[in-house]
């Protein structure tokens, strides 16, 4: 294949970059723990669980006293939920390290394997958003019902924020998904 | 680069990761450039890639060459990464779109080397992982066949896609040259 001349020059460019002096030790690389590399799909299931639980509790500890039974009900459903959701997903959840030799497969597998688990866990958002909805809409409609007792109206400004959020939320997965989806189909038929 | 590998691994293991540095180590420092703009975001990942690459020669079978292997688990780990900050990042796209956008450029008689490897390195960080593996690939002066065990695509396709990157980069440095 003939070599145009700016080409070449990348090319050197590319193989002459500066050289970074850092030392690879591998004792201090397997005690590393980097934030920005932990699991995307990990870190969304714990910080939307933790979000939902926190919420909860909050509602439980200033209503529960008042034995409202709707209030409590709805704190038991979200943690049923969470405690689904954590049992359902502890695969994700749980920090573990793939197999030795699972990161030798060619690009191409490797790659599709990755897109295919990255799609899956955000058409399953339903599920592992869901405590955090229910959280949200619970927190919402207890602290409106408890500012201006039996005016739903008040609360409706709340509901439709929190039903706005739902909707782009969704909205946004449901496209990733198809992005992602598009993407599966692409290279499946090279 | 320095390589204190003081580790619990087996004797075997560590003796294929010395080669595989030895081997590929300059490779592997330049592989990260094209996954990650952020430098210490990209110091981390080549540590990343050290980390897989040693933990995956606890299981080398010889299903390919070492220098096969050690690509593929690197590419391969930076691919996962791309994957994993993909929600932070802009939209990838395939090197088929970039080249719908160019338009004809004049041939520049100079070529400032800083600004060509901007460039490629602006181009590869738009790309999809599998894109980015044969275009660095490719810069690091592999052959067709080389590559296509490292990406498992076939030699034509990746013999397409060379084509279309070379006339991607001439393109954009055209394009920079001009403007210079």
């Amino acid at each position: 294949m003939r070599e145009l001349p700016e080409f070449a020059a990348v090319r050197a460019a590319w193989l002459n970059q500066p050289e970074e002096d850092i030392p690879v030790d591998i004792e201090h690389i397997h005690r590393r723990r980097t934030w920005e590399l932990f699991s995307t799909t990990r870190s969304e299931i714990i910080s939307s669980i933790g979000a939902a639980l926190f919420f909860a509790s909050i509602v439980a500890w200033r209503f529960a006293p008042e034995r409202d039974r709707l209030v409590l009900f709805a704190c038991a459903g979200v943690i049923v939920w969470a405690a689904v959701t954590v049992f359902r997903f502890r695969e994700s959840i749980r920090r573990h390290e793939p197999q030795p030799d699972a990161l030798a497969r060619t690009g191409l597998e490797h790659y599709r394997a990755e897109l295919l688990r990255r799609r899956d866990h955000l058409r399953s958002a339903w599920i592992w958003h869901g405590p955090l909805l229910l959280a949200c809409i619970l927190s919402a409609a207890t602290l409106t019902r408890r500012i201006v007792p039996g005016r739903l109206w008040d609360a409706l400004p709340l509901f439709l924020l929190l039903a706005g959020w739902a909707v782009i939320g969704i909205k946004r997965r449901v496209r990733q998904a198809l992005e992602l989806q598009h993407e599966i189909d692409e290279i499946s038929g090279v | 680069m320095g390589h204190g590998a003081k580790n619990s691994g087996s004797q075997e293991q560590n003796e294929l990761y010395t080669r595989a540095v030895a081997e590929c180590g300059r490779m592997l420092d330049r592989l990260p450039g094209g996954y990650e703009a952020d430098p210490d975001k990209r110091r981390d990942l080549r540590q990343e890639i050290h980390l897989q690459l040693w933990r995956s020669f606890g299981a080398f079978d010889g299903r390919c060459s070492l220098k096969t292997w050690t690509l593929r688990v690197a590419h391969n780990t930076a691919a996962s990464y791309v994957v994993r900050e993909r929600r932070m990042n802009a939209k990838l796209i395939s090197l088929e779109e970039i080249e719908r956008t160019l338009e004809s450029v004049e041939q520049p008689r100079d070529i400032d080397r800083e600004m060509a490897l901007r460039e490629v390195q602006q181009v590869i960080l738009k790309l999809r992982p599998l894109d980015r593996q044969i275009i660095i690939s490719y810069l690091e002066g592999m052959d067709a066949a080389s590559i296509a065990d490292i990406t498992g695509l076939t030699a034509a396709n990746i013999a397409m896609k060379i084509h279309r990157i070379k006339k991607i980069l001439a393109h954009r440095i055209r394009e920079e040259q001009s403007y210079a």
